[in-house]
This record gives C-alpha cells, sequence and structure tokens, in this order.
C-alpha cells in the first residue's frame, strides 16, 4: 500500500497531467466552440497539452 | 501607563502585565468563527450543483470558491489551536469537526495543518525546524513567486516539507493520513474530469486551492514574519499595516499577539495588540508599523 502510494506520487505530474490536464482541454475547446486544425480531435490536442507540460514537469519535478 | 514607565520594569513585571491582558482575551468562545466555518463549507458546497446546472457562470463559481477556500483556514486555524474548546472538553468535539470540516475546499488535512503548524510555533524562523521557513522571501512579488515554487510536485516547501517535519517527528499516522488525503483529492478531481466536469472541478476546487494557498502563505505566512531572520520569542513575528486593511489580510496584521498567545481568539488579537503595545515596545519587539 505504501509503495504503491508512493509510486503514485513519484508519478503525479504525469498522472496528473494525463488525468486531469486531457479532459480539461478538451472541454475548454469544446466549451469555446474552437476547431483545431488538422482535423485533430479536441481530445487529441488535449493529450498533446497533458503530454507537452506533464512530461516536463515530471522530469524537472516543478510546472513552472 | 507610558512607554517610559515600561522600559523601567523587569522582564518578570513586564511578562505578568502581558498575562494580565492575554487572560482578558482568552476562553472567549468564538461563534462568528464556527458559524462562519459551517455557513463557509455550506456556500462552498452549493456552488457545486449550482454551477453544474447553470445557474451559477463558472467565473463566479472560481471567485466564490476561492473566497470559500481562503476563508477556510481561517476556522482550521483556530481549531489547530483549540480555541473553540480544549481537549477533554464537552465541545472538545466541535472543535474538532470545526478543525476537519472547514479545510475541504482547501483540499488540507486538518491533521497535517495542526501538527506542522504547531510546529511552526515551537520553531519560529528556524531555518531547519520551522515547516513554513520556505515562505521566506525578500519582498511581496518575490513571496508570491516563492509559494508558487514550493508547491511544485519537488519543490522546497508546502507539503513537501509537511511531509519532512511529519517524518521528523515520527508522525507516521498523520503522513499516511495526509498521502491518502491529497490522492483522493487528485482521484476526485480526475474523476470528475473524465465525467465530464473538468471545468467545474477547475474552477471549484483546483484553481481555488492554489489561489488560496498563494494569498494564505503571503499574508498568514510570508508577511507577519518578514524578514523572518530572527528566533527570539518577541522578534519572530512583527505588527504590519496592509493595503487591504486588517480584514483583508485576514487579521494578520497583529499577528505577533497570535504567536505570544496563540489561544487568544482571532477576533481579539487587534484589541488585545493596543493594550500590550508598551509591553511589546519596551520588550523589542517590531511594532512601530501600527
Amino acid at each position: 500500500m505504501i509503495t504503491l502510494m508512493k509510486a503514485l506520487f513519484y508519478l503525479g505530474p504525469i498522472i496528473f497531467a494525463f488525468g486531469f490536464l486531457t479532459p480539461l482541454t478538451a472541454q475548454l475547446i469544446k466549451r469555446m466552440a474552437w476547431t483545431p486544425p488538422f482535423d485533430l480531435s479536441p481530445l487529441t490536442v488535449g493529450i498533446i497539452v497533458a503530454a507537452a507540460l506533464g512530461i516536463p514537469a515530471q522530469i524537472r519535478g516543478r510546472w513552472i | 501607563m507610558s512607554e517610559r514607565d515600561l522600559t523601567l520594569l523587569s522582564p518578570t513585571e513586564l511578562a505578568r502585565l502581558e498575562r494580565d491582558i492575554a487572560r482578558q482575551h482568552i476562553g472567549k468562545f468564538p461563534w462568528l468563527v464556527v458559524i462562519g466555518s459551517f455557513a463557509n463549507l455550506a456556500v462552498w458546497l452549493s456552488l457545486w450543483p449550482l454551477v453544474f446546472m447553470g445557474v451559477l457562470p463558472v467565473w463566479a463559481g472560481l471567485l466564490i470558491a476561492t473566497i470559500n477556500a481562503t476563508l477556510s483556514y481561517l476556522a482550521s486555524h483556530e481549531a489547530q489551536h483549540d480555541i473553540i474548546a480544549r481537549p477533554g472538553s464537552k465541545l472538545y468535539w466541535l472543535n474538532e469537526a470545526v478543525g476537519h470540516l472547514s479545510t475541504i475546499p482547501l483540499a488540507l488535512p486538518y491533521s497535517v495543518a495542526k501538527a506542522t503548524h504547531l510546529e511552526h510555533h515551537r520553531h519560529t524562523n528556524h531555518p531547519e525546524l520551522d515547516p513554513d521557513i520556505s515562505s521566506r522571501a525578500r519582498g511581496p512579488w518575490h513571496a508570491i513567486w516563492r509559494s508558487i515554487q514550493n508547491r511544485q510536485p519537488r519543490g522546497e516547501g508546502a507539503f513537501n516539507a509537511y511531509a519532512r517535519t511529519l517524518i521528523r517527528l515520527k508522525k507516521i499516522g498523520i503522513l499516511r493520513e495526509a498521502a491518502l488525503y491529497r490522492l483522493t483529492w487528485f482521484a476526485t478531481l480526475i474523476a470528475l474530469a473524465w465525467s465530464g466536469h473538468a471545468i467545474e472541478a477547475a474552477a471549484l476546487w483546483w484553481l481555488p486551492h492554489h489561489l488560496a494557498y498563494t494569498y494564505i502563505q503571503f499574508f498568514l505566512s510570508w508577511a507577519p514574519h518578514h524578514p523572518a531572520n530572527e528566533t527570539a520569542r518577541y522578534r519572530t513575528t512583527r505588527s504590519f499595516r496592509s493595503v487591504l486593511g486588517n480584514l483583508g489580510s485576514f487579521g494578520m496584521q497583529y499577528h505577533i499577539v497570535h504567536h505570544l498567545h496563540p489561544r487568544i481568539p482571532l477576533y481579539r488579537t487587534p484589541m488585545a495588540y493596543w493594550q500590550m503595545k508598551p509591553i511589546l515596545l519596551a520588550r523589542g519587539a517590531d511594532v512601530h508599523s501600527l
């Protein structure tokens, strides 16, 4: 249980990025009625945003 | 009694005078805090259906939820010092209920807040032992920046500092509770997000958490302890004049009284401050701003 919790905290930025920022971005795109370029779906854009923010945050240990 | 008279008194006589003033304020039941804490929580809870149903716009929800999250710490702070009721007394359950429930909008576990805040009182401004020392900053903008930096995943302060403190104190049970609390919070946010309510979750809980933390760390941690480089009883905190006034700075202009006598309820600290000011001056406290 403790090992699992430690792992979850260690992977916190990645989990938060894909778990929260992905749907947040997708829903913001839909709410603003914005059409993403290259025929990308809002969810795909959400995944790209999450990866762009979450992976560096995971490596650096900071979002900003 | 004038300042001149007081400088002639011995430390023991000054301490007696200070204690006499403190006694006038300790033990008063903070009704407003108790009622206010439950009202604050009720308002925050009511935001969820109101925003979900579109009765309240998201931006208004964000604004109100941020105020709720910020206010929530004040009630918890009174409970952390057992001001509502002392351990073993008939109403202690109320003290603990206020403590635990009030900080839900802030997503802060009460047990962590209590353990680390009391440690802050024991070791104020100590570079290694004060859990809040990471809020030390050169000026107001730097303090805001530090607050944001401290909350980064591998940041120096905030929850990481609290975890280090709890490990040092061997309060592993509280640390486990804190970890579970935080994971539950993230899981709730993620569940809300994937069920189509990411914007509402961000506006009502995630962003208010961060905005409130910045505000709380600025006014409760940085401003009253600045420059935070002394550890003597009368030099750890100061009085200061806030551009937002005493209400806007959450009553922290008189924080020195709270550190000297933590069981004086927040609403009585201004009164106690003005009564104690000559004593504080005689003690060499930094109380020149007010």
